[in-house]
């Protein structure tokens, strides 16, 4: 028995259908059948070694709007042990439970039981974060990073939510310089002068616990005026949409303030991505956009859960897509920071989830 | 539409939020009151079904679309489940505030309240609200006693209890939710004059609402509701429209969630339009995929290289394929163009122009006449089917002449039956009740088919059929007005009545004809008959006819009916605005005049 080598699949097969590149190159692996082999050969075929690079660019053709480019073949999809609990997605990328939530206008209120478990789950993801994040050096690659907050998952016997949902193939989103998100770990060493963002959720204890943060790789990066404003302003952004949260709040009113902060600083916010309820579900009601004159709709109301995460730019908020239909970048190719924290809506304000301690890796630095 | 201040913000709102053809456009005074939609003076039209605006959905003021919605979910399970427990008979009905009138207008008080920081600011603030006209249940005891008798009064809508039990249901949620959000103003219950407040947002947002989908049911449309009501014209027996616009939206969104074409929710969508979200697009392709390879026996083959050279290929082309988008929809060009920049873009201006470009997602007002002279007011119709008494309650006016209007006469069949029974035999009463039963279950319906059919009759080319008032000249007329279509009364009671200019009713004639009956011809006639072709034969027969005996007894009711209108002197003007005066002087004698014209025709 093995698990099928298409990264939509993941259903275990005892077929001997092989893919023939992969034999000549002795890994062993199995397809379930032609449809997941014909399925999943775009990005199957990134685990094959190319004949004259070990490394390669997969989209050659793409207009590439800044300096980054993606570095292929992609790690084979990460191995999850069967006693983890796993979300309704993992095996076929569709999250049916919220695409039946979607829209139904209702914002959960969590028990306070329940509470107690999103407490714990948020605990443990700032853990993995941390930990990941420790080993952000210049020379490391980003599949080395999700390897790492892989297994730090799985040591918690929590589910890394990125894997699978809607076909995403890694545990974990690595946003280098230009990408606004969704970045894909793969072979590409981090440069010193380079911002990388790490974006963690965890599906543990039945709920899912996300955060991000942007650090600065090396020390070269502090030491461009843009890059440290963009960084601080993204962070100090998110600080303020915070302190504004507590009950009653309506959530479209968040907006106004993350701009006003980021226009200030000659910064830009993304549009197309937004904040997001989360609880047993990844994501879910409220919607939180991050620009002013948004038409969110909702209030804020003791035991909702809901994220805030900026995106902001030194140049164009605009945003375009790689190939891969994941990495989102900037158009103009400048750099893009973002940092999120889960919050719980409380009697007279909010608790930040996700909270840095005293030991958490990167935060803030003085403006140069 | 009256009630419209700063036009002037409310168009630059529509210009950010929508479509608004400026260029033909201009809001100005109209003559009939208010602010009007006009054509510019310098501006003709040839094009019928010039799209005039365009409103995205995402931007209709509806409860869904409103910041409190998820407190007036969280407020209705409440709700629902203290129902559940008590099985105490409460005379008020209860009120979901999660759609329709009552949900909307919660919403509306809430966005006021909100100030600037509500999407809908400048549209809320282009109503005036305290000038809006007050709900006829609030007018002054003196004005309602003028109105009794009157059909508003037999429709009973001078009664406060309906309004009264909303406000205090929209109180009870603002003092439920008052932990979060400040209870608004309006809904203070401390404070009594409130209800006159709460009265005028009510009619406001009730003679501005459009029904726009299943989704978002009942919603204030931005601009749509600039245009004033254009009353429609009789001719010939027949209710014809004179309005210049009609309002559209598309029904084809799931009702969970308001997307078009949604495969999630199980409600009924048309496949019609294209889907527009890429996820979904390319996930109904790969399942599509699947199922042809399905058949193809996945598992026999093995994997040559030859296959994968034509993964390849079609990796390819695919990619070629995606380089042009498609872009096909002529409307997205022409309201596009100026607002697309060129390339991918995603500026608010982006977003805009890609959500107009898809109608379906969109409600339109659209012309839908030609003879439009340059300078001339544009108008549309609140309902070319209403009658004084709903005009009054949802517009807060009543239209001179309206051909809608209708006058009860059941106050005065009902003496006459209670004096029919007195002084007669049980088994002559056993006989009246069954007479009238037997109406009220076949009979009512029988002649209100009749009455269709006769009607349709004057709507569409009527040569060649049997009836009697044949003699009108077929015009043409709007086939697409399906809402304005004439309904039969609920009750038969309610059908007893004059009918505009001034004639019988078929029904009321119906019922006269039957109580005249002696009982032998009302079995052999009808009660021993069952057969529907029958029925309905004998009921054309036998009562359908205006024999004297019909129109004598229907003359006496109508006498009677006159003497109970209050009458009206000067100095009840007084006591009532000279607004109200004037409408109740109206109604007044638009009722009597169909009386009095029936009883002169005899």
């Amino acid at each position: 028995m093995m698990i099928c080598a298409s990264p939509k699949c993941g259903k275990e097969t005892d077929s001997q259908l092989k893919c023939p590149v992969c034999l000549k190159e002795g890994i062993t692996n199995a397809f379930c059948n032609q449809n997941c082999f014909r399925g999943s050969w775009a990005l199957h075929k990134g685990i094959h070694k190319d004949d004259l690079n070990e490394v390669y660019n997969p989209f050659t053709d793409f207009k590439f709007t800044g300096d980054l480019r993606p570095h292929y073949p992609l790690s084979p999809r990460r191995a999850v042990p069967k006693h983890i609990k796993l979300p309704d997605y993992s095996l076929d990328g569709r999250p049916v439970s919220e695409i039946k939530n979607d829209r139904l206008g209702k914002i959960t209120v969590l028990s306070a039981k329940d509470q107690e478990k999103i407490r714990k789950v948020a605990k443990v993801s700032r853990e993995v974060l941390d930990i990941t994040a420790s080993h952000i050096k210049p020379g490391i690659t980003t599949d080395e990073l999700d390897a790492i907050l892989h297994k730090e998952c799985i040591k918690r016997n929590a589910y890394p939510s990125p894997l699978n949902y809607y076909n995403f193939p890694k545990s974990v989103c690595t946003s280098i310089n230009e990408v606004i998100c969704h970045g894909i770990p793969d072979q590409t060493v981090l440069q010193d002068g380079d911002i990388l963002n790490l974006d963690v959720t965890i599906y543990y204890l039945g709920f899912h616990s996300d955060l991000n943060e942007t650090y600065y790789v090396g020390d070269k990066a502090k030491a461009d005026p843009d890059t440290v404003r963009l960084v601080e302003t993204t962070r100090e952004s998110l600080d303020l949409a915070i302190a504004a949260v507590k009950p009653g709040l309506p959530i479209r009113n968040l907006g106004a303030i993350i701009e006003e902060h980021a226009s200030k600083n000659n910064c830009s916010v993304v549009r197309t991505y937004c904040g997001h309820g989360i609880n047993q579900l990844f994501h879910c009601q409220p919607n939180v956009p991050h620009y002013a004159k948004n038409k969110a709709i909702g209030v804020a109301k003791p035991g909702m859960v809901f994220t805030i995460e900026p995106m902001l730019c030194l140049g164009t908020y605009q945003d375009t897509n790689w190939p891969d239909n994941w990495t989102a970048v900037t158009q103009d190719g400048k750099r893009s920071a973002q940092f999120e924290h889960m919050l719980l809506v409380t009697e007279d304000g909010c608790e930040v989830l996700t909270a840095r301690t005293e030991t958490s890796p990167g935060g803030a630095i003085p403006r140069i | 539409m009256s009630g419209s201040i700063n036009t002037d913000r409310l168009v630059e709102w529509l210009n950010q939020n929508g479509h608004w053809d400026d260029e033909i456009l201009e809001v100005r005074a109209s003559t009939v009151g208010g602010m009007g939609v006009f054509l510019r003076d310098d501006i003709s039209v040839e094009d019928v079904d010039q799209l005039l605006l365009r409103i995205p959905k995402s931007s209709v003021l509806s409860c869904k679309n409103s910041y409190i919605y998820n407190l007036l979910i969280d407020y209705q399970e409440l709700q629902d489940f203290a129902e559940f427990g008590n099985t105490d008979e409460n005379d008020d009905t209860p009120i979901d505030l999660t759609s329709g009138m009552h949900g909307l207008v919660l919403a509306v008080i809430y966005e006021l309240d909100a100030g600037n920081s509500s999407p809908w600011y400048e549209y809320l603030h282009s109503i005036d609200f305290v000038n809006a006209s007050t709900p006829v249940c609030l007018w002054s005891e003196a004005g309602k006693k003028l109105l009794r008798n009157t059909e508003i009064d037999l429709l009973d809508m001078l009664n406060l209890k309906e309004l009264t039990w909303f406000f205090k249901v929209c109180c009870a949620f603002a003092e439920a939710n008052s932990g979060i959000i400040d209870v608004p103003g309006i809904l203070r219950r401390s404070e009594s004059a409130k209800i006159a407040q709460f009265g005028k947002v009510v009619t406001s947002v009730i003679s501005r609402a459009f029904e726009v989908d299943d989704f978002h049911g009942l919603s204030l449309v931005p601009g749509a509701d600039l245009f004033n009501h254009k009353s429609p014209l009789y001719s010939e027996n027949m209710i014809k429209g004179g309005e210049h616009v009609h309002f559209m939206s598309d029904n084809n969104s799931c009702l969970t969630c308001g997307e078009i074409n949604c495969a999630d929710h199980g409600s009924e969508t048309s496949s019609e339009t294209g889907g527009d979200s890429s996820v979904d697009e390319l996930e109904s392709n790969e399942s599509m995929n699947e199922e042809e390879e399905e058949e193809k026996n996945p598992e026999s083959s093995a994997i040559t290289l030859d296959d994968i050279a034509m993964l390849e290929q079609e990796l390819a082309e695919e990619e070629e394929s995606d380089a042009d988008t498609d872009k096909d929809d002529d409307e997205c060009l022409t309201i596009s163009d100026s607002k697309i920049n060129g390339g991918v873009s995603n500026t608010p201006e982006a977003e805009l122009a890609l959500e107009l470009a898809d109608s379906s997602k969109c409600c339109d007002i659209t012309l839908v006449a030609n003879d439009i002279q340059p300078g001339m007011e544009i108008f549309n119709t609140y309902g070319n089917g209403l009658s004084n008494p709903y005009l009054l309650q949802r517009y807060g006016f009543v239209s001179p002449n309206n051909p809608n209007n209708t006058v009860s006469l059941s106050v005065q069949m009902f003496r006459y039956l209670k004096n029919l029974r007195k002084g007669i035999s049980k088994g002559k009463e056993t006989m009246l009740q069954a007479k009238i039963d037997w109406f009220e279950e076949v009979g009512f319906g029988l002649i209100n088919d009749i009455d269709l059919e006769r009607r349709s009759c004057h709507q569409k080319h009527g040569h060649g059929h049997e009836h009697k008032h044949e003699h009108g000249r077929c015009g043409e007329e709007d086939k697409e007005d399906e809402e304005d279509e004439y309904e039969s009364p609920e009750t038969w009671p309610l059908a007893v009545r004059i009918e505009y200019p001034g004639k019988l009713s078929i029904q009321a004639c119906a019922i006269i004809l039957l109580l005249q009956m002696s009982f032998k011809e009302f079995e052999l006639r009808f009660r021993n008959i069952t057969k529907p072709t029958a029925l309905l034969a004998n009921s054309k027969k036998y009562l359908t006819v205006e024999t004297p005996e019909v129109l004598g007894l229907a003359k006496r009711w109508c006498q009677e009916k006159l003497r109970l209108y209050c009458p009206l002197d000067s100095n009840d003007l007084l006591s009532e605005t000279e607004r109200h005066f004037e409408i109740i002087r109206q109604i007044i004698d638009q009722e009597q005049k169909m009386l009095v014209l029936f009883i002169n025709k005899l």
